[in-house]
């Protein structure tokens, strides 16, 4: 596969926050949310200078904090705003299926992973943090469903 | 004979006595009703909807005159210097030095600071606050007010108190109407005795002697009847009100209530909103000269109506400000500049309601939750998806895009208002479902018939990608599909499709199909994939209308609501996800409580890879297709889109989309009379006007292939996987990875070396 300049724009935009992951505590043993750092704007020194994106990141710590807090629909709002201007906005959507989970929708949780799935896919780190918000997504769903 | 003085003396004191105790008992209860019917009237607060708030950052495109009309609509003013306050804005070099309002949202609230923004090559170069120079990575301005709730139906009444309301006008409106309001009673005996004797010495009816309390007291009833009890009670409601009320209170009101023109079939009332029919400003930004002429207006609105007689309304102002002048409440040279001043008026179509469809459409839902009654008196702040600028540029290219077409073409042209060319525009943000902008018609006054959620016509070629998606598990884009003539049996009866225009190939790729938008090639895969099995499918995609079980359906013979359609298109630009769309967000309670918060929900409708695989062919749709124009209008980012053109070339339609932005156009006669143009040339340059005035809404970004697709090498003769070198034509393609061709090329594979060449020496000579 040829890597042109926008794949290997997206990799490396995908190692810069994977890199900024890989350096910050990981996320608990008992599948609660990650550090709020995690999610933090890439550096710009780094090279990066994609700003729709720093500003969804900022959009989605912040939506971060406000799901920490308990305030659910207020996290939900700012992480709605962070997708609507930046629709590979992989953490968004992580954190969309986490405040899904927290309001119990576990329908909407699930179609929110799969999102999560394709943009974090290419970071080892946030891959599998998705493929364990699946996992207890569907812990819930079969624990919901009636025996 | 004494006696009898004395008794009638009596009599008359007894008479005087009760006469006054009835008469304040009378005022008393009097005084109950006229709270009831002004306080209550003052203290009921209209909801108000809201547009969407606007988010600047570092990089987001910035087109200047856009955000000023923004800043504008928010209610920012330009300040000379550098704003000290909050709600001034000033521009500068190389960018926007702005003092932001306190913004407050649902679970929101930020106060306002001084901020200072660079703009570099027509984008937010940086974004910093003034006080601490902190770099700031993301600013929300304030939603725009879109409307307000007031009184039955659509009626606006802007409810300014009285603090906010300029002297000039104050004075004018008393210099015009009452100069002594501030020394009478709520009668003036002074100016009835002079209004009697201008009219005796007239001989005709040249002034009037009510105060203002009495015309306010006018307006507690609603029936302009003229009878003695009439005026009687009138009078007693003049007294009712100054026992109520201070003369403050009661300027206020009058102010808020009185009558001031005619707008079509609803009536201006109170100052707020005749400032903003007739100069299109704010009560607070009035001038002087201004002032005056709306204060002139109350005598006869619709007489000294600037729209009606100019000269007249100029007359009728200048002699306001003479009378406020007399009044000491201007200079001699304030009056003369006033006077010298012309009257410049804002024109009907700068009063006009703000994106009155999706304002319909947001009502709708609302009167579902709320009765009318709560809406216009509990105070309610509704937040929309609503974009302003997004709308501005839907409206501003639905109308010269119709113009456009009229002019080209004579016989699109009609008389008649209501039997004129139509239009209806959709955006919204596909992720999110967010209805940024929604034009449901050419001309809200004219008809408010909703075409963007209401209409039902046929979608012709648009439909096409609709079906192709959900046979994507029986065809890979590089399959071919015969282009030939074919009878089909419908109903008994045979049924052939044409194509739009003659075209040599008899067989074309599924890509091809769709790029070309050739309809015998779209029956044959249908037909061969299944119809049932694809209107089964198609169940999925949420359609209001049905989608008959026909072969021509996947032309667009069934008929379908212009949101549906975008809709479906949303899931193509999504992943496969299909946002529900959007408009009404939160209401909030005037204690800030949360009533409804509505939040973006997903329905999964195809696989990411489905969904991929259509918006790759409709890319191709756009750059070399049907929506190659596109170019020309200077679209140079990744699009994908989709012409569609129906029969007798009723409809036409464009349906374009990146990532970030989904657009949709339709245009159509109502009574399905033919536009003679197709969707490229009526729908295309309408949706290309309104994408190419949101720079800042398109990242540019181009649309990314997810996990479950995969790119192989195909023949193009065979649509086979490509036999290395043996094929002579070979292409890449996106598959499914649970759809890929596991044959390979069955034409060249087995092709030797002799015969290769052979090809190789003919190729030479074609």
């Amino acid at each position: 596969m040829s890597l042109n300049a926008k794949t290997f724009f997206l990799v490396f935009l995908l190692a810069v926050i994977g890199s900024g992951c890989a350096t910050l505590p990981g996320g608990t043993p008992d599948g609660s949310l990650p550090a709020p750092e995690l999610i933090a704007p890439p550096d710009k020194s780094r090279g990066y200078s994609d700003s729709r994106t720093m500003a969804s990141h900022s959009l989605t710590a912040k939506g971060y904090e406000r799901l920490e807090k308990g305030d659910v629909d207020g996290a939900l709002r700012l992480l709605e705003k962070a997708v609507g201007i930046n629709p590979s906005d992989g953490p968004g959507y992580y954190y969309l299926a986490e405040a899904w989970m927290a309001k119990g929708n576990y329908g909407q949780a699930e179609r929110f992973n799969k999102l999560a799935e394709i943009y974090l896919r290419r970071d080892r780190y946030w891959a599998d943090q998705a493929r364990d918000q699946k996992r207890r997504i569907n812990e819930k769903q079969s624990g919901d469903q009636p025996s | 004979m004494i006696l009898w003085i004395k008794r009638l003396i009596k009599i008359a004191l007894v008479a005087g006595i009760s006469g006054f105790l009835i008469a304040s008992l009378y005022c008393w209860h009097l005084t109950g009703r006229v709270e009831k019917r002004f306080s209550g009237r003052r203290w009921q607060i209209p909801s108000v909807i809201y547009s969407d708030t606007t988010l600047l950052y570092p990089g987001r495109k910035i087109h200047w005159p856009s955000l000023r009309e923004k800043l504008i609509g928010i209610g920012y003013r330009e300040s000379s210097g550098a704003p000290a306050s909050k709600g001034y804005y000033r521009p500068t070099d190389d960018g926007l030095e702005i003092y932001l309002n306190d913004l407050t949202l649902p679970g929101k609230v930020r106060y306002g600071f001084p901020a200072v923004l660079t703009f570099k090559k027509g984008t937010i170069h940086s974004m910093a606050r003034r006080d601490s120079g902190q770099d700031l990575p993301i600013l929300e301005l304030e939603p725009e007010v879109l409307m307000r709730y007031f009184g039955k139906e659509r009626e606006i009444r802007q409810v300014v108190p009285i603090d906010e309301i300029p002297a000039s006008l104050q004075h004018a409106v008393m210099a015009a109407e009452d100069a002594r309001f501030y020394t009478h009673y709520g009668v003036d005996p002074r100016g009835i005795l002079r209004a009697v004797y201008t009219n005796l010495k007239h001989g005709s009816i040249r002034q009037g002697g009510s105060t203002l309390t009495q015309q306010l007291a006018k307006n507690y009833f609603l029936t302009p009847e003229r009878t003695f009890t009439r005026k009687l009670n009138e009078l007693f409601i003049s007294f009712a009100i100054e026992l109520k009320y201070d003369k403050e209170e009661i300027l206020g009101i009058y102010l808020n209530e009185i009558y001031f023109g005619q707008k079509g079939s609803a009536s201006v009332n109170g100052a707020g909103e005749a400032a903003r029919f007739y100069f299109n400003k704010r009560v607070q930004d009035l001038s002087l000269a201004e002032s005056a002429t709306i204060a002139g207006l109350i005598k006869g609105p619709n007489l000294y109506s600037p729209y009606k007689d100019l000269e007249r309304s100029r007359k009728r102002r200048n002699v306001v400000l003479s009378s406020m002048q007399k009044n000491g409440w201007i200079t001699e040279e304030e009056r003369d500049a006033a006077s010298a001043e012309p009257i410049t008026v804002a024109g009907y179509e700068a009063y006009s309601q703000k994106a009155p469809y999706f304002l319909d459409y947001v009502s709708s839902q609302l009167r579902e939750l709320y009765p009318a009654t709560s809406l216009t008196s509990l105070g309610f702040s509704i937040y929309t998806t609503l974009d302003t600028q997004v709308q501005k540029a839907a409206e501003r290219a639905l109308k010269r895009g119709l113009e456009r077409l009229e002019n080209n073409n004579p016989k699109l042209r009609r008389n008649d208002p209501a039997k004129r060319l139509q239009g209806a525009v959709v955006v919204i943000q596909p992720r999110t479902g967010n209805i940024l902008a929604m034009v449901g018609g050419r001309n809200y006054r004219i008809s408010q018939f909703n075409r963007a959620t209401r209409a039902r016509r046929q979608s012709g070629s648009c439909f096409k990608p609709v079906v192709a998606s959900v046979l994507l598990d029986k065809f890979t884009p590089a399959d071919l599909l015969s282009n030939e003539k074919t009878d089909y049996e419908v109903d008994g009866k045979i049924w052939t499709p044409k194509n739009f225009s003659e075209e040599p190939e008899k067989q074309l790729s599924v890509r091809d199909m769709l790029r070309k938008s050739s309809n015998r090639a779209a029956v044959d895969m249908l037909m061969r994939g299944g119809l049932e099995h694809a209107v089964d499918r198609l169940e999925a995609f949420h359609f209001s209308t049905p989608v008959a079980p026909w072969p021509s359906m996947v032309l667009g013979a069934s008929e379908v609501v212009p949101m549906d359609l975008a809709r479906a298109y949303a899931v193509f630009a999504s992943d496969g996800i299909q946002p529900f769309p959007l408009s009404l967000k939160d209401v909030v309670d005037e204690r800030d409580e949360l009533l409804v918060g509505r939040h973006m929900q997903i329905d999964s409708v195809l696989s990411p890879g489905e969904a991929f695989l259509i918006t790759s062919m409709l890319e191709g749709a756009a750059k070399s297709g049907t929506g190659r124009s596109l170019a020309r209008y200077g679209i140079d980012f990744p699009v994908a889109a989709k012409t569609g053109t129906t029969n007798n070339y009723r409809d036409a339609w464009f349906v374009g989309y990146t990532p970030d932005l989904l657009a949709l156009v339709w245009v159509g006669f109502d009574n399905n009379d033919p536009i003679y143009a197709t969707g490229a040339t009526a729908a295309l340059p309408i949706w290309a006007e309104l994408v190419s005035a949101l720079p800042g809404y398109i990242s540019g970004n181009g649309f990314v292939p997810p996990p479950d697709v995969v790119k192989l090498k195909v023949c193009r003769e065979s649509g086979k996987r490509a036999a290395g070198l043996k094929c002579p034509d070979v292409y890449e393609e996106y598959f499914l990875e649970s759809n890929t061709p596991d044959e390979t090329c069955p034409i060249h594979g087995k092709a030797s070396l002799w015969e290769r060449m052979g090809r190789g020496v003919k190729g030479l000579f074609k």
